[in-house]
């Protein structure tokens, strides 16, 4: 395809590349409306009809802002759960002290506030504060980073054997996918934040 | 009426232009401009982003479907929620509207 839709469309992706799984939707749905707008007055007042791709980008993120700022919630909170479960594993297969040292205090503060940055990401959310839910969120990512870093350290300490070993590796692994997950979330929030203020 | 007073009504309109039927984008804004006897233009780059939205709010479910020879299109249902809402949101401007005619009227 050549002409204004074909120009619009790619222009269209290129505004909604703040979310590629969007834009390739959009980018289908739109072709359809602007063939069957073209069939009654041409393609280039289909084009002109519907109006500017920044507008309507805009509009998108808008419109799936709430969405996205739920799922980055959710993952956060998923990563705090496992977090916890993952570091109480640990401690009871592995028998590890509950001492005052600094690692368990930076495994535990850690989580802690971490948790309490999700629960502030939260509420923010449902105000639709994504400035606000950024940060908090970006400090519950590093909150559970140092969380999981300490208690990893503190598991290898008091660990023997190899299947100690394996199974601080393996759940350490778990935690890093989900810590990964979290920062692809925030990511794509930062990528909506962007055209949001364009 | 302007799109701009429109705006604020756009998530019941399109929920009652969809009704129970299942309707692609183009359709239903020429379903749009039929029914409100062309008093309702809407700029039709702004339907689409309100039908995203209503999908991820779950009044809204969406397929894709392709006729025989024709073009493939996502076509727009109501789910239970938007049914649900549909109702709410007809019993809300019809109260709303009453009132506005009681006040207006008492003036003329």
């Amino acid at each position: 395809m050549s002409g204004p839709i074909a120009a619009y469309l790619d222009e269209l992706d290129h505004v909604l590349a703040f979310d590629p799984s969007l834009s390739r939707r959009v980018r289908d749905e739109i072709e359809s409306h602007l063939c069957d707008t073209a069939e009654q007055v041409g393609e280039a007042d289909a084009v002109r009809r519907f109006g500017r791709p920044a507008d309507i980008a805009r509009a998108y993120a808008e419109a799936a802002l709430p969405d996205r700022l739920r799922r980055s919630c959710v993952a956060a909170a998923l990563l705090g759960g496992v977090t916890l479960l993952l570091m109480r594993l640990r401690t009871v297969i592995l028998d590890l002290p509950g001492g005052g040292d600094p690692l368990t205090w930076f495994d535990r503060g850690g989580l802690l506030a971490a948790l309490a940055c999700i629960g502030a990401a939260w509420c923010m959310a449902s105000r639709r504060r994504i400035a606000l839910v950024r940060r908090w969120l970006h400090f519950a990512a590093g909150s559970l980073a140092l969380s999981v870093g300490a208690s990893v350290v503190r598991a290898f300490q008091g660990a023997s054997g190899d299947s100690a070993q394996a199974l601080i590796v393996g759940t350490a692994l778990v935690e890093l996918v989900l810590i990964g997950v979290l920062m692809a979330q925030l990511a794509r929030l930062d990528r909506y934040a962007r055209r949001l203020a364009a | 009426m302007s799109a701009e007073m429109l705006k604020g009504h756009l998530d019941a309109v399109l929920l009652a232009t969809i009704g129970d039927d299942a309707l692609h984008g183009y359709a239903i804004i020429e379903a749009i401009r039929a029914r409100s006897g062309g008093h309702f233009d809407l700029p039709e780059g702004t339907i689409y982003p309100a039908l995203h939205r209503l999908e991820l709010a779950g009044l809204l479910a969406s397929r894709w479907v392709q006729p025989d020879g024709g073009r493939k299109r996502r076509v727009y249902s109501l789910t239970d929620s938007g049914r649900r809402s549909l109702v709410e949101r007809r019993a809300g401007w019809q109260s709303f509207a009453s009132g506005i005619d009681l006040v207006l009227g008492a003036r003329t």
